[in-house]
Protein backbone atom coordinates (compact mmCIF):
# COMPACT_ATOMS: atom_id res chain seq x y z
CA UNK A 1 0.00 0.00 0.00
CA UNK A 2 1.90 3.19 -1.12
CA UNK A 3 1.48 6.78 0.92
CA UNK A 4 -1.19 8.52 -1.27
CA UNK A 5 -3.62 4.93 -0.13
CA UNK A 6 -2.93 4.93 3.49
CA UNK A 7 -3.64 8.82 3.79
CA UNK A 8 -7.12 7.97 2.22
CA UNK A 9 -7.71 5.15 4.32
CA UNK A 10 -5.69 5.83 7.70
CA UNK A 11 -5.31 9.44 7.35
CA UNK A 12 -7.26 12.17 9.56
CA UNK A 13 -10.62 12.28 8.83
CA UNK A 14 -13.08 15.10 8.25
CA UNK A 15 -15.42 16.44 10.33
CA UNK A 16 -19.08 15.91 9.09
CA UNK A 17 -20.53 19.08 7.16
CA UNK A 18 -23.75 19.73 9.88
CA UNK A 19 -26.83 20.92 7.67
CA UNK A 20 -26.45 23.78 9.44
CA UNK A 21 -22.93 24.95 8.55
CA UNK A 22 -23.71 23.96 4.51
CA UNK A 23 -26.55 26.43 5.32
CA UNK A 24 -24.36 29.13 6.63
CA UNK A 25 -21.95 28.75 3.66
CA UNK A 26 -24.85 28.81 0.77
CA UNK A 27 -26.53 31.59 2.89
CA UNK A 28 -22.93 33.85 2.46
CA UNK A 29 -22.48 32.68 -0.60
CA UNK A 30 -26.13 33.48 -2.26
CA UNK A 31 -25.35 36.91 -0.17
CA UNK A 32 -22.36 37.60 -1.91
CA UNK A 33 -24.30 36.69 -5.72
CA UNK A 34 -27.37 39.45 -4.47
CA UNK A 35 -25.09 41.83 -3.66
CA UNK A 36 -22.62 41.40 -6.82
CA UNK A 37 -26.39 43.23 -8.42
CA UNK A 38 -25.30 46.28 -6.80
CA UNK A 39 -22.58 48.89 -7.46
CA UNK A 40 -21.52 48.78 -3.63
CA UNK A 41 -21.23 45.03 -4.35
CA UNK A 42 -18.78 44.68 -6.79
CA UNK A 43 -17.12 47.18 -5.27
CA UNK A 44 -17.02 45.31 -1.80
CA UNK A 45 -15.71 42.33 -3.95
CA UNK A 46 -12.41 44.13 -4.76
CA UNK A 47 -11.81 45.37 -1.38
CA UNK A 48 -8.95 43.29 0.80
CA UNK A 49 -9.44 42.07 4.13
CA UNK A 50 -12.96 40.84 3.45
CA UNK A 51 -13.63 38.21 5.77
CA UNK A 52 -16.53 36.12 7.17
CA UNK A 53 -16.59 36.29 10.75
CA UNK A 54 -14.48 32.87 11.81
CA UNK A 55 -15.58 30.77 14.36
CA UNK A 56 -12.06 30.02 14.81
CA UNK A 57 -12.42 31.01 18.40
CA UNK A 58 -14.41 28.51 19.22
CA UNK A 59 -13.31 26.03 17.66
CA UNK A 60 -9.36 26.74 19.49
CA UNK A 61 -11.57 26.50 22.75
CA UNK A 62 -12.68 23.13 21.58
CA UNK A 63 -9.44 21.71 21.22
CA UNK A 64 -7.79 23.24 23.96
CA UNK A 65 -10.47 21.81 26.11
CA UNK A 66 -10.34 18.48 24.59
CA UNK A 67 -6.45 18.80 25.73
CA UNK A 68 -6.64 19.90 28.80
CA UNK A 69 -6.21 16.29 30.51
CA UNK A 70 -2.73 15.41 28.82
CA UNK A 71 -1.17 18.89 28.69
CA UNK A 72 1.70 19.16 31.01
CA UNK A 73 1.92 22.80 32.30
CA UNK A 74 5.49 24.26 32.92
CA UNK A 75 4.41 24.32 36.36
CA UNK A 76 4.36 20.58 36.83
CA UNK A 77 8.52 20.83 36.58
CA UNK A 78 9.86 20.25 40.04
CA UNK A 79 11.72 24.20 40.86
CA UNK A 80 12.57 22.79 44.35
CA UNK A 81 14.98 19.85 42.79
CA UNK A 82 18.36 21.33 42.24
CA UNK A 83 19.59 20.97 38.84
CA UNK A 84 21.60 18.08 38.03
CA UNK A 85 24.93 18.77 36.67
CA UNK A 86 25.96 17.00 32.76
CA UNK A 87 29.67 17.69 33.52
CA UNK A 88 31.21 15.22 35.42
CA UNK A 89 32.88 12.15 33.40
CA UNK A 90 31.07 9.43 32.27
CA UNK A 91 29.51 7.56 34.87
CA UNK A 92 30.23 3.93 35.02
CA UNK A 93 27.84 1.62 33.57
CA UNK A 94 25.69 -0.07 36.09
CA UNK A 95 26.35 -3.94 35.84
CA UNK A 96 25.07 -5.41 32.59
CA UNK A 97 24.63 -1.65 31.54
CA UNK A 98 25.62 0.72 28.96
CA UNK A 99 29.04 1.85 28.91
CA UNK A 100 29.66 5.36 27.09
CA UNK A 101 32.14 5.64 24.53
CA UNK A 102 33.50 8.69 22.42
CA UNK A 103 31.52 8.75 18.90
CA UNK A 104 33.38 8.53 15.54
CA UNK A 105 31.98 11.64 13.31
CA UNK A 106 28.92 10.19 11.05
CA UNK A 107 29.40 11.18 7.70
CA UNK A 108 27.55 11.64 4.54
CA UNK A 109 29.73 9.46 1.84
CA UNK A 110 30.18 12.04 -1.40
CA UNK A 111 30.15 15.31 -1.87
CA UNK A 112 29.71 18.25 -4.71
CA UNK A 113 32.58 20.74 -5.11
CA UNK A 114 31.68 23.02 -5.77
CA UNK A 115 28.29 22.95 -3.58
CA UNK A 116 25.66 24.51 -6.37
CA UNK A 117 24.92 28.29 -5.51
CA UNK A 118 22.41 29.16 -3.62
CA UNK A 119 21.77 25.28 -2.38
CA UNK A 120 22.66 23.71 1.02
CA UNK A 121 22.49 19.85 1.42
CA UNK A 122 20.31 17.97 3.74
CA UNK A 123 21.66 14.19 4.04
CA UNK A 124 19.50 11.39 4.45
CA UNK A 125 20.28 7.85 5.13
CA UNK A 126 17.93 4.95 5.10
CA UNK A 127 17.27 1.66 4.68
CA UNK A 128 19.75 -0.94 6.20
CA UNK A 129 17.64 -2.42 8.87
CA UNK A 130 13.83 -3.27 9.23
CA UNK A 131 13.12 0.01 11.07
CA UNK A 132 14.51 1.94 7.83
CA UNK A 133 12.90 -0.18 4.91
CA UNK A 134 13.72 -3.36 3.33
CA UNK A 135 16.69 -1.70 1.18
CA UNK A 136 20.34 -1.95 1.69
CA UNK A 137 21.88 1.59 3.12
CA UNK A 138 21.27 4.31 0.92
CA UNK A 139 22.25 7.74 0.49
CA UNK A 140 20.27 11.03 -0.39
CA UNK A 141 20.99 14.23 -0.55
CA UNK A 142 18.99 17.09 -1.14
CA UNK A 143 20.50 20.27 -2.09
CA UNK A 144 17.66 22.88 -1.48
CA UNK A 145 17.49 26.56 -1.72
CA UNK A 146 19.67 28.31 1.54
CA UNK A 147 17.18 30.60 2.56
CA UNK A 148 14.67 27.49 2.87
CA UNK A 149 16.77 25.36 4.90
CA UNK A 150 18.25 28.02 7.22
CA UNK A 151 14.20 29.63 7.39
CA UNK A 152 16.21 33.19 7.06
CA UNK A 153 14.43 35.41 4.33
CA UNK A 154 16.79 35.58 0.82
CA UNK A 155 19.08 37.67 1.08
CA UNK A 156 18.51 38.51 -2.66
CA UNK A 157 14.87 39.38 -1.95
CA UNK A 158 11.81 38.27 -2.75
CA UNK A 159 12.85 39.15 -6.42
CA UNK A 160 15.51 37.44 -6.50
CA UNK A 161 16.23 34.08 -9.24
CA UNK A 162 15.04 30.35 -7.92
CA UNK A 163 18.52 28.88 -7.36
CA UNK A 164 15.98 25.37 -8.39
CA UNK A 165 17.29 22.10 -6.36
CA UNK A 166 19.13 19.28 -6.76
CA UNK A 167 18.84 15.64 -5.75
CA UNK A 168 21.70 13.68 -5.60
CA UNK A 169 21.18 9.46 -4.72
CA UNK A 170 23.37 7.09 -3.89
CA UNK A 171 22.70 3.51 -4.07
CA UNK A 172 24.14 -0.01 -3.63
CA UNK A 173 22.28 -1.16 -6.96
CA UNK A 174 19.69 0.08 -9.65
CA UNK A 175 17.32 2.43 -7.85
CA UNK A 176 14.43 1.00 -10.13
CA UNK A 177 14.82 -2.26 -8.51
CA UNK A 178 12.87 -1.09 -5.47
CA UNK A 179 9.90 1.82 -4.82
CA UNK A 180 11.93 2.28 -1.57
CA UNK A 181 14.46 4.35 -3.65
CA UNK A 182 11.97 6.98 -4.41
CA UNK A 183 12.82 7.22 -7.90
CA UNK A 184 10.41 8.83 -9.43
CA UNK A 185 11.51 8.74 -13.63
CA UNK A 186 9.58 6.19 -15.48
CA UNK A 187 9.89 4.32 -18.34
CA UNK A 188 13.04 4.30 -20.50
CA UNK A 189 15.74 6.87 -20.67
CA UNK A 190 14.43 10.00 -22.78
CA UNK A 191 18.36 10.48 -23.52
CA UNK A 192 21.39 9.78 -23.09
CA UNK A 193 24.97 12.25 -21.75
CA UNK A 194 28.36 11.09 -20.45
CA UNK A 195 29.13 11.56 -16.84
CA UNK A 196 33.19 11.32 -16.26
CA UNK A 197 33.30 8.93 -19.56
CA UNK A 198 30.06 7.12 -18.47
CA UNK A 199 27.30 7.15 -19.99
CA UNK A 200 24.25 8.05 -17.97
CA UNK A 201 20.93 7.61 -18.52
CA UNK A 202 18.72 11.05 -19.01
CA UNK A 203 15.09 11.29 -18.16
CA UNK A 204 13.63 15.19 -19.41
CA UNK A 205 10.49 15.99 -17.78
CA UNK A 206 8.59 19.39 -17.60
CA UNK A 207 10.40 21.01 -15.12
CA UNK A 208 12.84 18.44 -14.11
CA UNK A 209 15.38 15.92 -15.44
CA UNK A 210 17.55 12.74 -14.42
CA UNK A 211 20.53 11.57 -14.76
CA UNK A 212 20.85 7.49 -13.73
CA UNK A 213 24.47 6.17 -13.98
CA UNK A 214 26.60 3.12 -12.74
CA UNK A 215 30.15 4.16 -11.00
CA UNK A 216 32.60 1.72 -11.76
CA UNK A 217 32.88 0.79 -8.05
CA UNK A 218 29.21 -0.62 -8.77
CA UNK A 219 27.45 2.33 -6.53
CA UNK A 220 24.54 3.84 -8.85
CA UNK A 221 23.66 7.54 -8.91
CA UNK A 222 20.84 8.92 -9.63
CA UNK A 223 21.05 13.72 -10.02
CA UNK A 224 18.29 15.18 -10.41
CA UNK A 225 18.07 19.04 -10.87
CA UNK A 226 14.73 20.82 -10.72
CA UNK A 227 13.76 24.45 -11.78
CA UNK A 228 16.84 26.22 -12.85
CA UNK A 229 18.81 23.78 -12.57
CA UNK A 230 16.87 21.41 -15.13
CA UNK A 231 18.85 21.44 -17.74
CA UNK A 232 20.96 18.24 -18.99
CA UNK A 233 24.46 20.34 -19.73
CA UNK A 234 24.57 22.07 -16.42
CA UNK A 235 23.28 18.98 -14.61
CA UNK A 236 26.63 16.90 -16.60
CA UNK A 237 28.38 19.68 -14.56
CA UNK A 238 27.13 18.84 -11.57
CA UNK A 239 27.15 14.96 -12.43
CA UNK A 240 30.97 15.98 -12.81
CA UNK A 241 31.46 18.06 -9.53
CA UNK A 242 30.64 14.97 -7.20
CA UNK A 243 33.78 13.81 -5.02
CA UNK A 244 34.86 10.70 -2.89
CA UNK A 245 34.73 12.95 0.01
CA UNK A 246 32.92 12.29 2.99
CA UNK A 247 30.93 14.89 4.72
CA UNK A 248 30.00 15.11 8.55
CA UNK A 249 25.90 15.63 8.72
CA UNK A 250 24.39 18.68 10.96
CA UNK A 251 23.97 16.38 14.02
CA UNK A 252 26.42 14.99 16.01
CA UNK A 253 26.98 12.67 19.05
CA UNK A 254 30.29 13.25 21.42
CA UNK A 255 29.33 10.33 23.59
CA UNK A 256 27.59 7.22 22.21
CA UNK A 257 26.49 3.78 23.99
CA UNK A 258 29.66 1.55 23.49
CA UNK A 259 28.67 -0.94 20.39
CA UNK A 260 25.76 0.87 18.60
CA UNK A 261 25.95 2.17 15.06
CA UNK A 262 24.06 4.87 12.92
CA UNK A 263 21.16 4.10 12.15
CA UNK A 264 20.12 6.26 10.00
CA UNK A 265 19.48 9.94 9.62
CA UNK A 266 17.04 12.27 7.94
CA UNK A 267 17.26 15.45 6.15
CA UNK A 268 20.00 16.54 8.77
CA UNK A 269 17.37 17.08 11.32
CA UNK A 270 17.53 14.12 13.15
CA UNK A 271 20.39 11.39 13.97
CA UNK A 272 19.15 7.60 14.93
CA UNK A 273 21.86 5.67 16.48
CA UNK A 274 20.89 1.75 17.16
CA UNK A 275 22.07 -1.08 19.47
CA UNK A 276 24.10 -3.72 17.46
CA UNK A 277 22.58 -6.33 19.43
CA UNK A 278 19.06 -4.83 19.68
CA UNK A 279 18.07 -2.72 16.59
CA UNK A 280 14.95 -2.14 18.70
CA UNK A 281 16.88 0.36 20.80
CA UNK A 282 17.41 3.74 19.80
CA UNK A 283 18.94 6.77 20.61
CA UNK A 284 17.44 9.61 18.18
CA UNK A 285 19.42 13.48 18.53
CA UNK A 286 16.87 15.86 16.97
CA UNK A 287 16.97 19.52 16.08
CA UNK A 288 13.94 21.79 15.95
CA UNK A 289 13.72 23.37 13.20
CA UNK A 290 14.58 26.92 13.29
CA UNK A 291 11.86 29.52 12.77
CA UNK A 292 10.18 27.64 15.67
CA UNK A 293 9.07 30.15 17.75
CA UNK A 294 7.20 28.08 21.23
CA UNK A 295 9.12 27.81 24.08
CA UNK A 296 10.93 24.60 25.27
CA UNK A 297 8.10 23.39 27.49
CA UNK A 298 5.93 23.57 24.63
CA UNK A 299 7.97 20.88 23.49
CA UNK A 300 6.66 18.64 25.83
CA UNK A 301 2.98 19.73 25.32
CA UNK A 302 0.77 16.37 25.61
CA UNK A 303 3.25 14.10 25.80
CA UNK A 304 2.30 11.31 28.30
CA UNK A 305 4.70 11.59 31.31
CA UNK A 306 6.26 8.81 33.79
CA UNK A 307 7.03 10.97 36.10
CA UNK A 308 7.12 14.43 36.64
CA UNK A 309 9.75 16.82 34.37
CA UNK A 310 13.50 17.92 35.66
CA UNK A 311 14.59 21.23 34.96
CA UNK A 312 18.11 20.15 34.21
CA UNK A 313 21.51 22.00 32.72
CA UNK A 314 22.55 20.98 29.41
CA UNK A 315 25.84 22.79 28.24
CA UNK A 316 24.97 25.72 30.68
CA UNK A 317 21.59 26.62 29.24
CA UNK A 318 17.95 25.46 31.09
CA UNK A 319 16.96 21.85 29.57
CA UNK A 320 14.43 19.58 30.59
CA UNK A 321 14.68 15.83 31.53
CA UNK A 322 11.59 13.73 31.35
CA UNK A 323 10.49 9.96 31.38
CA UNK A 324 8.07 9.28 28.75
CA UNK A 325 5.21 6.59 28.34
CA UNK A 326 5.64 4.32 25.76
CA UNK A 327 3.83 3.12 23.34
CA UNK A 328 1.28 0.25 24.50
CA UNK A 329 3.59 -2.72 25.38
CA UNK A 330 6.81 -1.00 25.87
CA UNK A 331 8.81 0.73 28.77
CA UNK A 332 8.88 4.34 29.38
CA UNK A 333 11.80 5.85 27.65
CA UNK A 334 13.74 9.27 28.39
CA UNK A 335 13.47 12.79 26.31
CA UNK A 336 15.76 15.02 27.04
CA UNK A 337 15.39 19.18 25.91
CA UNK A 338 18.27 21.22 25.62
CA UNK A 339 19.14 24.65 23.69
CA UNK A 340 21.41 24.78 21.26
CA UNK A 341 23.67 28.40 21.25
CA UNK A 342 21.89 29.57 18.10
CA UNK A 343 18.90 29.68 20.57
CA UNK A 344 17.55 26.13 18.47
CA UNK A 345 16.04 24.00 20.59
CA UNK A 346 17.58 19.62 20.06
CA UNK A 347 15.96 16.77 21.83
CA UNK A 348 17.16 13.36 22.81
CA UNK A 349 14.97 10.16 23.08
CA UNK A 350 16.87 7.43 24.85
CA UNK A 351 15.74 4.03 25.97
CA UNK A 352 15.71 3.54 29.53
CA UNK A 353 18.65 1.09 29.72
CA UNK A 354 20.21 4.25 29.69
CA UNK A 355 20.55 5.80 33.16
CA UNK A 356 19.27 9.43 33.63
CA UNK A 357 22.92 10.41 34.17
CA UNK A 358 24.28 9.28 31.03
CA UNK A 359 21.25 10.61 28.93
CA UNK A 360 22.33 14.12 30.62
CA UNK A 361 26.10 13.11 29.83
CA UNK A 362 25.34 12.21 26.21
CA UNK A 363 23.04 15.21 26.12
CA UNK A 364 26.14 17.40 26.97
CA UNK A 365 28.13 16.70 23.97
CA UNK A 366 26.03 16.81 21.16
CA UNK A 367 26.31 19.23 18.67
CA UNK A 368 24.59 20.83 15.41
CA UNK A 369 25.60 22.56 12.83
CA UNK A 370 23.84 26.33 12.35
CA UNK B 1 -34.52 -18.64 -37.07
CA UNK B 2 -35.39 -19.09 -33.39
CA UNK B 3 -31.53 -17.96 -32.81
CA UNK B 4 -31.55 -14.83 -35.62
CA UNK B 5 -35.21 -14.31 -33.64
CA UNK B 6 -33.32 -13.88 -30.34
CA UNK B 7 -30.65 -12.19 -31.49
CA UNK B 8 -32.62 -9.14 -32.83
CA UNK B 9 -34.99 -9.11 -29.87
CA UNK B 10 -31.91 -8.73 -28.02
CA UNK B 11 -30.95 -5.33 -29.66
CA UNK B 12 -30.69 -2.09 -28.02
CA UNK B 13 -34.15 -0.86 -27.42
CA UNK B 14 -34.80 2.26 -29.73
CA UNK B 15 -35.00 4.51 -26.68
CA UNK B 16 -31.60 3.74 -25.42
CA UNK B 17 -30.45 7.24 -27.15
CA UNK B 18 -32.43 9.24 -25.05
CA UNK B 19 -31.53 7.16 -21.83
CA UNK B 20 -28.25 7.96 -22.82
CA UNK B 21 -28.96 11.42 -23.27
CA UNK B 22 -30.63 12.36 -19.78
CA UNK B 23 -26.58 13.25 -18.41
CA UNK B 24 -25.89 15.60 -20.70
CA UNK B 25 -29.13 17.28 -20.22
CA UNK B 26 -27.44 18.40 -17.58
CA UNK B 27 -24.99 21.61 -17.73
CA UNK B 28 -21.23 20.74 -17.03
CA UNK B 29 -19.97 22.38 -14.38
CA UNK B 30 -17.93 24.64 -16.53
CA UNK B 31 -20.95 26.04 -18.43
CA UNK B 32 -22.82 26.61 -15.24
CA UNK B 33 -19.82 28.98 -14.54
CA UNK B 34 -19.88 30.39 -17.82
CA UNK B 35 -23.52 30.98 -17.32
CA UNK B 36 -23.02 32.94 -14.08
CA UNK B 37 -20.73 35.40 -15.65
CA UNK B 38 -24.37 36.95 -16.71
CA UNK B 39 -26.76 34.89 -14.32
CA UNK B 40 -24.66 35.03 -10.97
CA UNK B 41 -27.13 33.10 -9.14
CA UNK B 42 -26.53 29.98 -11.47
CA UNK B 43 -23.50 29.80 -9.41
CA UNK B 44 -25.26 28.30 -6.69
CA UNK B 45 -25.37 25.80 -8.75
CA UNK B 46 -21.98 24.81 -8.52
CA UNK B 47 -21.75 24.58 -4.34
CA UNK B 48 -24.52 21.88 -4.54
CA UNK B 49 -22.43 20.08 -6.95
CA UNK B 50 -19.05 20.56 -5.35
CA UNK B 51 -19.27 21.74 -1.52
CA UNK B 52 -19.71 18.41 0.21
CA UNK B 53 -15.92 17.54 -2.04
CA UNK B 54 -14.42 20.44 -1.13
CA UNK B 55 -14.93 20.29 2.71
CA UNK B 56 -14.28 16.70 3.19
CA UNK B 57 -10.90 17.74 1.54
CA UNK B 58 -11.02 20.79 3.90
CA UNK B 59 -11.83 19.27 6.60
CA UNK B 60 -9.53 16.56 6.72
CA UNK B 61 -6.60 19.46 6.23
CA UNK B 62 -8.04 21.86 8.90
CA UNK B 63 -10.56 20.71 11.29
CA UNK B 64 -13.47 22.37 12.10
CA UNK B 65 -12.03 25.28 10.42
CA UNK B 66 -13.83 23.59 7.10
CA UNK B 67 -16.45 25.19 8.19
CA UNK B 68 -15.74 28.46 7.66
CA UNK B 69 -13.14 27.93 4.48
CA UNK B 70 -16.01 26.24 3.04
CA UNK B 71 -17.70 29.65 2.87
CA UNK B 72 -14.44 31.62 2.13
CA UNK B 73 -13.86 29.14 -1.03
CA UNK B 74 -16.98 29.71 -2.74
CA UNK B 75 -16.55 33.59 -1.70
CA UNK B 76 -13.30 33.88 -3.54
CA UNK B 77 -14.49 31.30 -6.20
CA UNK B 78 -17.50 33.43 -7.52
CA UNK B 79 -15.78 36.63 -7.40
CA UNK B 80 -13.21 35.10 -9.71
CA UNK B 81 -15.05 33.05 -11.75
CA UNK B 82 -14.42 35.27 -14.38
CA UNK B 83 -10.75 34.40 -14.11
CA UNK B 84 -11.63 30.66 -14.80
CA UNK B 85 -9.89 29.06 -18.10
CA UNK B 86 -11.86 25.80 -18.60
CA UNK B 87 -8.91 24.74 -21.12
CA UNK B 88 -6.93 24.78 -18.00
CA UNK B 89 -8.72 23.23 -15.18
CA UNK B 90 -12.31 21.07 -14.42
CA UNK B 91 -14.20 23.31 -11.67
CA UNK B 92 -13.84 20.60 -8.67
CA UNK B 93 -10.02 20.73 -9.09
CA UNK B 94 -10.27 24.76 -9.52
CA UNK B 95 -11.71 25.10 -6.46
CA UNK B 96 -9.91 22.50 -4.48
CA UNK B 97 -6.99 24.90 -5.37
CA UNK B 98 -8.64 27.88 -4.11
CA UNK B 99 -9.41 25.72 -0.98
CA UNK B 100 -5.58 24.69 -0.55
CA UNK B 101 -5.08 28.91 -0.73
CA UNK B 102 -7.21 29.33 1.67
CA UNK B 103 -5.72 26.52 3.94
CA UNK B 104 -2.40 28.37 3.52
CA UNK B 105 -3.14 31.18 5.75
CA UNK B 106 -3.84 28.87 8.42
CA UNK B 107 -1.10 26.67 8.31
CA UNK B 108 0.03 26.80 12.10
CA UNK B 109 -3.89 25.53 12.80
CA UNK B 110 -3.27 22.70 10.35
CA UNK B 111 0.29 21.69 11.83
CA UNK B 112 -1.30 21.86 15.22
CA UNK B 113 -4.36 19.34 14.06
CA UNK B 114 -1.82 16.80 12.92
CA UNK B 115 0.56 16.95 15.73
CA UNK B 116 -2.97 16.76 18.58
CA UNK B 117 -4.06 13.49 16.43
CA UNK B 118 -0.40 12.04 16.26
CA UNK B 119 -0.75 12.61 20.23
CA UNK B 120 -3.48 11.42 20.68
CA UNK B 121 -3.27 8.25 18.42
CA UNK B 122 -0.04 7.56 20.73
CA UNK B 123 -2.24 7.73 24.36
CA UNK B 124 -3.23 4.12 25.11
CA UNK B 125 -6.65 3.47 24.20
CA UNK B 126 -9.57 3.12 26.96
CA UNK B 127 -10.83 0.73 25.86
CA UNK B 128 -9.15 -2.38 24.36
CA UNK B 129 -9.60 -3.37 20.81
CA UNK B 130 -12.94 -4.64 19.84
CA UNK B 131 -12.42 -7.85 18.70
CA UNK B 132 -14.89 -7.63 15.87
CA UNK B 133 -12.83 -5.29 14.35
CA UNK B 134 -10.96 -6.32 10.98
CA UNK B 135 -7.26 -6.75 10.98
CA UNK B 136 -6.97 -4.05 8.09
CA UNK B 137 -9.31 -1.81 10.25
CA UNK B 138 -6.98 -2.50 13.11
CA UNK B 139 -3.36 -1.63 10.67
CA UNK B 140 -4.96 1.29 9.84
CA UNK B 141 -6.08 2.68 13.20
CA UNK B 142 -2.46 2.09 13.91
CA UNK B 143 -1.36 3.90 11.10
CA UNK B 144 -3.42 7.26 12.68
CA UNK B 145 -0.37 8.59 14.64
CA UNK B 146 2.36 8.41 12.23
CA UNK B 147 0.71 9.46 9.14
CA UNK B 148 -0.63 12.68 11.26
CA UNK B 149 2.75 13.07 12.39
CA UNK B 150 4.65 12.42 9.16
CA UNK B 151 1.68 15.73 7.97
CA UNK B 152 3.23 17.72 10.30
CA UNK B 153 6.60 17.73 9.35
CA UNK B 154 6.20 17.39 5.80
CA UNK B 155 7.23 21.30 4.11
CA UNK B 156 4.01 23.18 3.14
CA UNK B 157 4.67 23.35 -0.71
CA UNK B 158 5.72 18.90 -0.32
CA UNK B 159 2.50 19.15 1.61
CA UNK B 160 -0.05 20.14 -0.91
CA UNK B 161 1.52 18.43 -3.31
CA UNK B 162 0.63 14.84 -1.65
CA UNK B 163 -2.80 16.12 -0.33
CA UNK B 164 -3.79 17.23 -3.71
CA UNK B 165 -3.47 13.92 -4.88
CA UNK B 166 -4.55 11.82 -1.68
CA UNK B 167 -7.41 13.54 -1.08
CA UNK B 168 -8.05 16.32 -3.52
CA UNK B 169 -8.47 13.20 -6.01
CA UNK B 170 -6.57 15.68 -8.56
CA UNK B 171 -4.23 14.25 -11.29
CA UNK B 172 -0.37 15.55 -11.52
CA UNK B 173 -1.38 17.58 -14.31
CA UNK B 174 -4.40 19.35 -12.31
CA UNK B 175 -2.22 20.14 -9.18
CA UNK B 176 0.45 21.62 -11.19
CA UNK B 177 -1.92 23.47 -12.83
CA UNK B 178 -3.52 24.25 -9.72
CA UNK B 179 -0.05 25.89 -7.87
CA UNK B 180 1.45 27.24 -10.99
CA UNK B 181 4.51 24.86 -11.46
CA UNK B 182 6.03 22.33 -13.68
CA UNK B 183 4.59 18.78 -13.76
CA UNK B 184 7.80 17.62 -12.96
CA UNK B 185 7.96 19.75 -9.61
CA UNK B 186 4.86 18.36 -8.57
CA UNK B 187 6.63 14.25 -9.06
CA UNK B 188 9.65 15.45 -7.63
CA UNK B 189 7.90 17.53 -4.74
CA UNK B 190 5.44 14.16 -4.41
CA UNK B 191 8.52 12.10 -4.28
CA UNK B 192 9.62 13.73 -1.40
CA UNK B 193 6.50 14.08 0.67
CA UNK B 194 6.42 10.47 0.12
CA UNK B 195 9.57 9.63 1.30
CA UNK B 196 9.16 11.33 4.43
CA UNK B 197 5.93 10.13 4.93
CA UNK B 198 7.72 6.36 4.31
CA UNK B 199 10.43 7.49 6.62
CA UNK B 200 8.35 8.36 9.52
CA UNK B 201 6.21 5.28 9.40
CA UNK B 202 9.30 3.35 9.28
CA UNK B 203 10.45 4.67 12.61
CA UNK B 204 10.30 2.18 15.25
CA UNK B 205 7.96 3.46 17.77
CA UNK B 206 5.05 6.33 17.54
CA UNK B 207 6.53 8.10 20.75
CA UNK B 208 9.47 8.70 18.17
CA UNK B 209 7.61 10.20 16.09
CA UNK B 210 6.45 12.93 18.61
CA UNK B 211 9.74 14.03 18.42
CA UNK B 212 10.12 14.31 15.16
CA UNK B 213 11.74 17.72 14.65
CA UNK B 214 10.02 18.60 11.67
CA UNK B 215 6.46 18.63 13.57
CA UNK B 216 7.99 21.71 14.99
CA UNK B 217 9.26 24.07 11.80
CA UNK B 218 6.50 26.20 10.78
CA UNK B 219 7.24 27.02 6.99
Amino acid sequence: MNETTLLRDAGPEAPPLSPAARSAARAALLEEIGASRTVRGRLRAFLPGRRLPLRLGAAVVAVAAAWTAVVVAPGDAAPGRPAPSATAPAAPAAPGGIDLVAAEAVTFPVSLDPVPEGLTPLYSRRGGIAQYGSTPPFHVADYEPTSLVSGAPDAAGAGATDPGRVLLGLFPEDPRSSEEYGFWAEGDPTGTATVDGIEAGVWREEGVVSLLWERPDGQWVWLAGEGARARTESLVAVAESIVDRPQPVGLQFGLAPAGWSVGGYEESRSLDLVSDTDPALLLRLSAVGPQYDGTIDELLDGLPMAAPVETVTVQGRPGRLALLEGDAGTSPFWTMLGQLPDGRYLRLLAPQELTREQVLQIGEQVTAAS
Amino acid sequence: MIALSLHRSADPPSDAVHLRALPSALPTDAEVLAASQDDPERFAMLFDRHAAAVHRYLGRRVGELADDLLSETFLVAFRRRADYRPEHLDVRPWLIGIATNLVHGHARTERRRYRLLARAAGRPEEHGPDPADSGDRLDAQALRGPLAAALAGLKAHDRDVLLLVAWGDLSYEEVAAVLGVPVGTVRSRLHRARRRTRAVLDAPTLSDLLSDPASEETR
